[in-house]
């Protein structure tokens, strides 16, 4: 597995885990070991997003690196880059 | 028969939009009084279907029935079918009281009863002061408008009581009731007293999270959540098309 496919992954993992905590949050919503956990989570999914970003371009058209210029339609989509 | 007739007409000036003569009005009254819905030809065929059910539930109870005697103590199976019987200490009562309208009034202070199938039958009560103890009833109080009305300090096993529409059931003191409200005591549909037709779910816990990774390939971040599914495996001769579905 190829450095992009690496970090898509990761991407996707932490995502996941977000939305099962935000889920749990919806209900119980004072739990602070929840709290924390969707925090620290937070966290490493913007951290990969970012790792991810600075190397293979903007991953959703609401990324922050369109902002300069239109990267989104000059360079490859995230699935349109070879495994 | 004037005042109605009063009456009548003071409700057809009222009633402005579709005036009608007061003999028109007093047939559409007693056309009102006679009518059979589909709601009252519904509750007639659930009444036909009550007393076929009682039936059975008879022929149970004198099958069931005990009919060993004890010193002081009376078998009966098949009593009270009828109205107003009565039944007294010490007694194994099966299939007692069954029928439309059969009473089974009891002022009972004594021990080790046994009753089972009693009180069945459309509109059928249970009423009883009870303060002994160890009573084993099932099946009690089956049917429409079945009433169980106890005072009740006593430890009684009850299962199987209390069905039916309206019905006032009260679980007291150390109570162990089994399926209560099933019906026909011979079933445990309702454990614990626990009410018809409502959802208890437990409320989760933050414990036993999985890896961030392995709960991505289970579908859940927690353990108590993953439920692996095993397909059935294809049966018969012929491709079903079913991928990989065995255990």
């Amino acid at each position: 597995m190829n450095e992009q496919k690496k970090l898509q992954r990761m991407i996707q993992t932490y995502s996941f885990v977000i939305y099962e905590t935000a889920l749990y949050l919806d209900t119980h919503p004072n739990c602070r070991a929840a709290l924390d956990y969707y925090a620290r989570y937070n966290a490493k999914l913007s951290e990969a997003v970012e790792k991810y970003e600075s190397r293979f371009g903007p991953m959703t058209i609401f990324s922050g690196k369109n902002c300069e210029e239109w990267r989104w339609v000059k360079e490859p989509w995230p699935w349109e880059y070879n495994a | 028969m004037a005042g109605l007739l009063n009456r009548i007409r003071k409700e057809a000036e009222r009633d402005s939009l579709f005036p009608k003569k007061p003999e028109d009005m007093i047939s559409d009254m007693e056309y009102r009084k006679n009518a059979r819905t589909p709601l009252d030809r519904a509750d007639e065929l659930f009444l036909q279907k009550i007393l076929e059910e009682n039936a059975a539930e008879e022929r149970y109870g004198e099958i069931m029935s005990n009919r060993g005697v004890h010193q002081n103590s009376r078998a009966r199976s098949g009593c009270g079918c009828a109205e107003n019987t009565r039944n007294v200490s010490s007694d194994n009562r099966s299939g007692c009281g069954c029928g439309i309208g059969a009473r089974n009034r009891r002022s009972d202070n004594d021990d080790n009863d046994n009753r089972s199938g009693c009180g069945c039958g459309v509109g059928s009560r249970n009423r009883r002061s009870d303060n002994d103890n160890d009573d084993n009833r099932s099946g009690c109080g089956y049917g429409i408008g079945a009433r169980n009305r106890r005072s009740d300090n006593d430890v009684d096993n009850r299962s199987g009581c209390g069905c039916g529409t309206g019905r006032e059931s009260r679980n007291e003191g150390h109570d162990d009731s089994y399926g209560c409200g099933c019906g026909n005591g011979r079933t445990n549909a309702i454990r614990d007293g626990f009410p018809l037709a409502m959802v208890y779910s437990p409320v989760q816990e933050w414990r036993e999270l999985l890896e961030e990774e392995e709960a991505l390939m289970n579908g859940t971040l927690f353990r108590e959540l993953v439920f692996p599914w095993y397909p059935a495996a294809c049966r018969g001769e012929n491709n079903c098309g079913c991928q990989g579905g065995e255990r």
